[in-house]
């Protein structure tokens, strides 16, 4: 489903316009982008949690060369799905 | 750098404030947002958000594990999980966010600990420098001086022997010389033993050394004659068996060839008469998800496709409903690792596209 699909599924299903479900969805990733992007984790009721997590510098090697190089630390956004949302998903 | 939680409720204010509406309306929104979300995860398997990233759901295929309690082995039934993958803008800005000041300060606090410890290493070495540089000097000093005051005192006490036993009698100064001269001769007989214990070390050293290369020779005499009979046939055998050698590689030539002769996989027949099971196609499903839902490997649609030719005509145009025979497929078969499977899948996977 792309975003379009999503937009017109929420428009359809809370009786909003177009135009209104987009600006508000816009509005929701912006607000998810910069509290993502300041550290701050987002709760999602029923859905979960996006985090920013510090991953440590690790070493890689690669398998033909044997060659050994350190891959840098860096920060990475992580999903944590909920307990409900997995069980819903888990088999369908 | 603030790590807060973000909860529903100041979510649904801040969504409210960036769009302009009442709190209410964008609580629902963001409902209806979840909500569509889980409905496209369902049909679609996998959710874009623009912005953000999307969210997928990976089947993850079952597989045997075993009880630690009662070693009875049982399968984990495969399930769908719920993956997160960000968009590559929002990635690389949210790699940028390496906390810059806690690095420095671990940097900081690391490094002059080394620095000190080099410096008083450094001041160590000079000082031990220091000491070598006089200590030659004044060990030679002492020792000298112990020479030199040895024989001295040795004299001395026996000339204060001497002065006190020449008094009494002269004929003691005949006794007092013959003792001297014995000293003289004790000390000589005590300093020959540490001179004469150099040239016998040496002695032993050559006899030791005379004697393994005896042990050495003996023994290779003695392997020698052990190992006559097949030294001679060895011998025998290099003059003679060269041309029997190229014989036997001309032999060992045919059974490579019809082992290249079982190894193609692209020539064998494939016959599907083994099947795990059926499989009902849902909204939007594929044979490469279906085939990643059963082998674990996507590429591997071809050979479900080749099972089901008589209901599929066109692989990437599988209906809804249809139900699918899902082939046993050997190891030879799964692992894609082996680049002549590799290069099968890919032929036919364009062979059959192609149509």
């Amino acid at each position: 489903m792309k975003t379009k699909e999503l937009i017109q599924h929420i428009a359809t299903s809370t009786s909003m316009t177009k135009t209104h479900a987009e600006e508000l969805l816009n509005a929701t990733v912006a607000v998810l982008q910069k509290n993502l992007l300041n550290g701050n984790s987002v709760q999602l009721q029923n859905f979960g949690t996006l985090e920013m997590k510090r991953k440590s510098a690790r070493v890689v090697v690669h398998p033909q060369t044997k060659e050994r190089t350190i891959v840098p630390e860096k920060m990475q956004l992580t999903f944590k799905p909920n307990q409900t949302i997995k069980e819903q998903l888990k088999n369908i | 750098m603030a790590n807060d939680k973000l909860t529903w409720v100041e979510l649904r204010k801040a969504v409210a404030q960036t769009a302009n509406t009442s709190e209410q309306e964008a609580g629902q929104f963001l409902i209806a947002l979840l909500d569509a979300i889980v409905k496209g995860l369902k049909d679609d398997q996998q959710v874009k958000i623009k912005g953000i990233g999307t969210f997928a759901l990976k089947a993850v295929a079952p597989r045997k594990s075993v009880n630690i309690a009662t070693g009875e082995i049982f399968t984990i039934e495969g399930y769908n999980k719920l993956t997160f993958n960000a968009e590559s803008m929002l990635k690389e800005s949210v790699e940028k966010r390496i906390e810059q000041p806690k690095t420095e300060e671990i940097i900081a606090d690391i490094n002059p600990d080394p620095m000190r410890k080099l410096g008083e290493q450094a001041d160590e070495i000079v000082d031990i420098l220091a000491d070598l540089g006089q200590a030659p000097s004044t060990s030679d000093n002492t020792n000298r001086k112990i020479e030199n005051v040895e024989p001295t005192a040795v004299v001395e006490e026996n000339k204060n022997e001497a002065t006190e036993l020449t008094t009494p009698d002269q004929n003691g100064t005949n006794a007092i010389k013959d003792s001297i001269e014995k000293e003289k001769q004790k000390v000589v007989v005590a300093e020959e033993p540490t001179n004469s214990n150099t040239p016998h070390a040496c002695k032993c050293k050559k006899w030791v050394c005379w004697m393994i290369w005896i042990v050495i020779l003996l023994s290779i005499i003695g392997t020698g004659i052990y190992f006559r009979n097949t030294l001679i046939q060895w011998w025998h055998c290099m003059q003679d068996c060269q041309p029997i050698e190229e014989n036997i590689e001309g032999i060992v030539d045919v059974p490579e060839v019809i082992d290249s002769e079982i190894i193609p996989l692209t020539n064998r027949p494939r016959e599907y008469v083994n099947f795990v099971g059926i499989e009902r196609v849902g909204k939007n499903s594929r044979l490469a998800w279906i085939a990643y839902k059963h082998y674990a490997q996507k590429d591997l649609w071809v050979f479900i496709y080749e099972a089901n030719r008589d209901i599929i005509k066109h692989p990437a145009h599988v209906i809804e409903g249809q139900y699918i025979r899902i082939p046993e497929l050997s190891e030879e078969y799964r692992n894609l690792y082996n680049p002549e499977l590799r290069q099968l899948v890919d032929s036919l996977a364009i062979e059959y596209l192609k149509k």
